[in-house]
């Protein structure tokens, strides 16, 4: 065997390492979802058996889980809509003014302790009457979202050329027309990364859900929880739950990852 | 783009923000000099500032302290570098760097609480599989969350299995971007390998990794979701770190006074933690 | 089924047209806030059946216990929460939310025969289990559950090592070091002697029946702790032995979800928890163990005597709730002889007395030991389980984590209670100050 190749072969075995505690805790979370509770506890634990789908049935038919997929699936998206509407003309203007401290402020709200939201935000929320809507859960999420999209958007825009806006408003483009035809599609990359960010961000969000959503508007991760019984640890239909949370988010990054890499590059060289 | 734009552009996400945050700051800032014990019905006790002063007396608040600031400091180092070594591992042209990196973007898209769970169950020191695998090398019954001594480090290993390939794919991001021929410039100038990675590649990448550290910093310094679903600061209080004695004080023993001005604490630590990063970035570059 | 339910509906208004008017309430929604347990799944299938008697509606939002928790002090500490009824552990928080004001007395309810039907029969619960949720003379939480706790072991496992059931706190300990066995010969366990609890306060609720029978108690007549008296010291020491020698390792974070683990898998001999957990023992979709799984009361300690705990959970009004009657309605169907019969055919340990004397019980009982070690301990326990003070949280949190954790952990117990005892005391003088 030549040098090159056996370069190559331990190259991808090093890769192998690297990645196997990643795949091993998922191969892992997938198969305790097709055991029963024996099974799960069993010791030796059970590489080979025979498997359940009981777990997954029972997450679909107790747990009413295609309404609260249906919860997430609209806060989700309604919050990475409003987080982008919001923030993406405020990421420009910071880009444009180089207002960087501007950024340090509005991502205040991620470092604060999320328990001490909880019980201002239920007096705000109920007296607006917006505990268990989509709109009060939607919100509260945006404290996450917000920050997010203003600090990879801001990146994003400092990458289009300047150039180009100024070319467009010599053509007699108004500084809107520039934003919305020149500035933004020129920026596509990073809406799309901050959209599937938040996405995934708020999708996973379980504190707020807790205390603001009800029985109308019960997220997924909030969902998860019933199977922590009382006695036990339900542990397949945990994880049967837990894969099929897993699963939509993890499909969205399968197909978008360049975008999501991408994304959190421009983040990172901005800060 | 002209002035009146500006702040037309900034604005409403600003003020949704403050519309957002100003209640609950207040509300804390305000509870945090007073004696409350939850009760809407009777009014908060005006205490000036002898939760803050009491704290300073509290044994579990300074081990509170010690407890965040040993997974903070191990869980960030750990995840900087070898979420930096990963990266320059991974940064080279081969078939399947496109799934590399989708893999790397699995473990901080699950869910939390899920992925804590899973690592319960795999940490059990009679049942677990880590146990299992570890006793064919000889190792047997290591109490990864029951000895006081091993669980932050325990603790720390799920953080760092969960947000390094983050720092992994910032850095990878940065990686790129140095553009080909500074390298090659090194290598005809005679420089090792070795050479080149920490003489050239690392001072260009620190202000990323000094970005992914700060990013990571905001919630490392509060981690709550990991130890509150593996051990809820135990065995005893040896992993009790501020957010989850804050929380405690909160939501179990409804002393809502003290639990704020914890809080309060927490958020300056944060803020004063992001600041110094801040600062140390600005210096070199 | 739909049928079989209309039949039953039918009966149950045919035998109720003598007594309260059901519908009287009727368009009323109750909120109620409810922990995941046994009898919550049994409400929540019967449920249908309280709506068409009655004409209400009810939302029952249920979360796992430490969710459960969070979510009821929202609702409470904000002063704006909506709910009418929610479950609560009197030993636990009862006295807490006396004082605050948020439990709604029942009494009235009670004694209203326009309110309360005559089948209800106030009597026929337990008296030192309704004792739990009785504050100055009134009743404010109605159990659904008692509870107390029991010894159970591996009959078969006896039998093959020739151990008979301990009846003392020696032959405990005698039976707990024969029945920890290494049967591949490699100098480690594969059988433990017994599993407890060990993890911070989730430990103190079944230290407390060892605290008790040693001889032991929380506090003195004075109100001043007594953790340091000889016989608390003892339990201390014994209690953490058992774990830390006979048990499984790690025991420190050893919580009821890994010890029942433990023992339905076939890895301990003996476990010391609730009697609720008969139901999980016995279930052969979840257990290795069921039908070999004897029961029996806790030994005796050094006086001669047991003194075990009966903790309970119970349904309490809200005393902000808008429709305090109707969610008392909601209580007395909930915790009427039927259901808690029903409850108990299912594993549930009833409150009432009726329940366990029945014949439809006693017939179907597959686990006779079970229910006379049961009654046995309801006879003499303690319905007081925790720490006599209004923050039972924080005082379980620093008895746990300060005491029995670090006994288990091998270190010195007097040194542990002695540097425990200020901050007990602090909680007690912060306490005296406010209340």
């Amino acid at each position: 065997m030549s040098a090159k190749v056996m370069r190559k072969v331990l190259f991808y075995l090093g890769l192998v390492v690297i990645l196997l505690p990643t795949v091993f805790v998922f191969y892992w979370m997938v198969l305790a979802s097709f055991k029963n509770q024996v099974q799960n506890l069993a010791y030796p634990p059970l590489f080979f058996f025979k498997p359940t789908i009981e777990n997954y049935i029972a997450v679909f038919k107790q747990q009413n889980f295609l309404k609260y997929m249906l919860n997430s699936l609209i806060i989700a998206a309604g919050s990475t809509g409003l987080s982008l509407l919001f923030g993406v003309p405020a990421a420009y203007s910071i880009s444009r003014f180089k207002m960087n401290r501007m950024v340090f402020t509005l991502t205040f709200s991620r470092m604060i302790p999320f328990v001490s939201y909880l019980i201002p935000w239920y007096i705000l929320f109920k007296r607006l009457g917006l505990v268990d809507t989509y709109l009060g859960l939607t919100l509260s999420h945006i404290i996450i979202n917000m920050p997010l999209v203003i600090l990879l958007m801001s990146s994003f825009f400092d990458e289009v050329p300047l150039d180009l806006e100024e070319a467009a408003r010599i053509d007699g483009a108004g500084s809107l027309q520039v934003f919305l035809l020149v500035s933004l599609p020129m920026a596509i990359n990073g809406l799309i990364t901050s959209a599937i960010l938040s996405f995934i961000f708020s999708w996973n969000q379980f504190l707020f859900s807790l205390i603001l959503s009800g029985p109308k508007t019960k997220t997924v991760p909030v969902a998860v929880f019933n199977f922590m019984s009382y006695e036990m640890i339900n542990w397949g239909g945990l994880m049967a739950a837990a894969t099929l949370i897993a699963l939509p988010v993890l499909v969205l990054t399968v197909f978008i990852h360049k975008y999501i890499v991408k994304g959190l590059t421009m983040g990172a060289l901005k800060e | 783009m002209s002035k009146k734009l500006k702040w037309a552009f900034l604005s409403p996400a600003l003020i949704l923000i403050l519309l957002l945050i100003i209640f609950p700051i207040f509300y804390n800032l305000y509870l945090s000099f007073h004696t409350w014990f939850g009760n809407p019905k009777k009014p908060p006790i005006f205490v000036g500032l002898s939760n803050y002063v009491g704290a300073f007396k509290d044994s579990r608040f300074i081990n509170s302290l010690y407890v965040t600031a040993y997974f903070t400091l191990l869980a960030l180092a750990l995840e900087v570098v070898i979420g930096f070594l990963m990266a320059v591992y991974i940064n080279r042209e081969y078939k399947g760097k496109n799934l590399v990196k989708a893999l790397l973007v699995f473990p901080f898209t699950a869910t939390p609480v899920a992925i804590a769970l899973v690592w319960r169950i795999m940490y059990d020191p009679t049942l677990g599989v880590i146990n299992y695998f570890l006793s064919f090398f000889g190792i047997k019954n290591v109490l990864w969350l029951s000895n006081p001594k091993i669980v932050i480090p325990a603790l720390v290993i799920v953080d760092v299995w969960e947000w390094t390939p983050l720092v992994t794919l910032i850095s990878l991001a940065g990686l790129e971007s140095i553009s080909a021929s500074i390298i090659e410039a090194a290598k005809i100038d005679g420089a090792s390998r070795s050479q080149t990675l920490f003489h050239i590649i690392l001072p260009m990448m620190k202000p990323t990794l000094i970005a992914a550290t700060m990013i990571r910093s905001w919630d490392c310094i509060k981690t709550f979701d990991i130890i509150y679903v593996m051990t809820q600061g135990g065995p005893g209080y040896a992993s009790e770190n501020l957010n989850i004695y804050a929380f405690n004080n909160a939501f179990r023993y409804f002393n809502m006074g003290y639990a704020s001005s914890l809080m309060v604490i927490l958020f300056a630590i944060v803020i004063g933690v992001n600041l110094i990063l801040y600062q140390f970035r600005g210096s070199n570059t | 089924m739909k049928k079989l339910a209309v039949v039953v509906v039918a009966l149950l208004l045919v035998s109720l047209a003598f007594s309260i008017n059901w519908k009287q309430f009727e368009g009323t929604t109750l909120r109620i806030l409810a922990n995941r347990h046994p009898w919550t799944n049994l409400i929540q299938e019967k449920i249908t059946e309280f709506e068409s008697l009655t004409g209400m509606r009810v939302i029952m939002e249920i979360f796992p216990e430490d969710q459960f928790r969070t979510k009821r002090t929202v609702e409470l500490s904000s002063g704006v929460g909506d709910v009418d009824l929610f479950m609560i552990m009197p030993g636990q928080s009862g006295k807490q939310y006396y004082l605050e004001g948020w439990l709604y007395p029942v009494d009235d309810f009670i004694n209203d025969p326009t309110l309360t039907d005559p089948s209800w029969d106030y009597n026929d619960f337990f008296a030192g289990v309704l004792s739990g949720g009785n504050f100055e003379g009134k009743q404010y939480c109605i159990p659904i559950q008692s509870e107390t706790s029991l010894l159970a072991y591996r009959k078969d496992l006896f039998e093959k090592y020739g151990v008979k059931v301990p009846t003392t706190m020696e032959e405990l300990e005698e039976a707990a070091k024969k029945l920890t066995i290494d049967e591949d010969g490699d100098g480690k366990a594969d059988i433990y002697g017994i599993t407890l609890r060990g993890k911070g306060a989730a430990a103190t609720s079944q230290f407390v029946d060892f605290l008790y029978t040693f001889g032991g108690r929380w506090m003195n007549e004075m109100g001043e702790w007594a953790l340091d008296e000889p016989a608390a010291i003892q339990a201390f020491e014994f209690y953490a032995k058992l774990l830390r020698e006979y048990g499984p390792p790690g025991g420190t974070n050893i919580h009821w979800y890994e010890s029942t683990s433990y023992f339905m898998q076939g890895k301990a001999a003996m476990i010391y928890d609730a009697n609720v957990f008969k139901s999980l023992y016995e279930d052969p979709s979840k257990s290795k163990v069921a039908g070999k799984v004897g029961y029996a009361t806790i030994p005796k300690g050094p006086g001669g005597y047991i003194k075990p705990h009966v903790s309970q959970w119970a349904l309490a009004i809200y005393s902000g709730s808008k429709h305090p009657k109707a969610a008392w309605l909601f209580v007395q169907w909930a915790t009427s002889k039927e259901m808690v019969l029903e409850g108990l055919m299912r594993g549930i340990p009833a409150p009432r007395r009726s329940a366990w004397e029945s014949e439809k019980y006693k017939a179907t009982d597959k686990n006779p030991d079970w229910t006379k070690a049961t009654m046995e301990s309801y006879a003499v326990g303690n319905p007081i389980w925790n720490p006599p003070v209004i923050n039972v949280p924080e005082a379980r949190d620093l008895i746990g984590n300060g005491i029995i954790v670090p006994a288990i952990l091998g270190q010195d117990v007097k040194k542990a209670v002695e540097s425990t005892l200020p901050q007990l005391n602090a909680l007690l003088e912060r306490e005296r100050l406010m209340y």
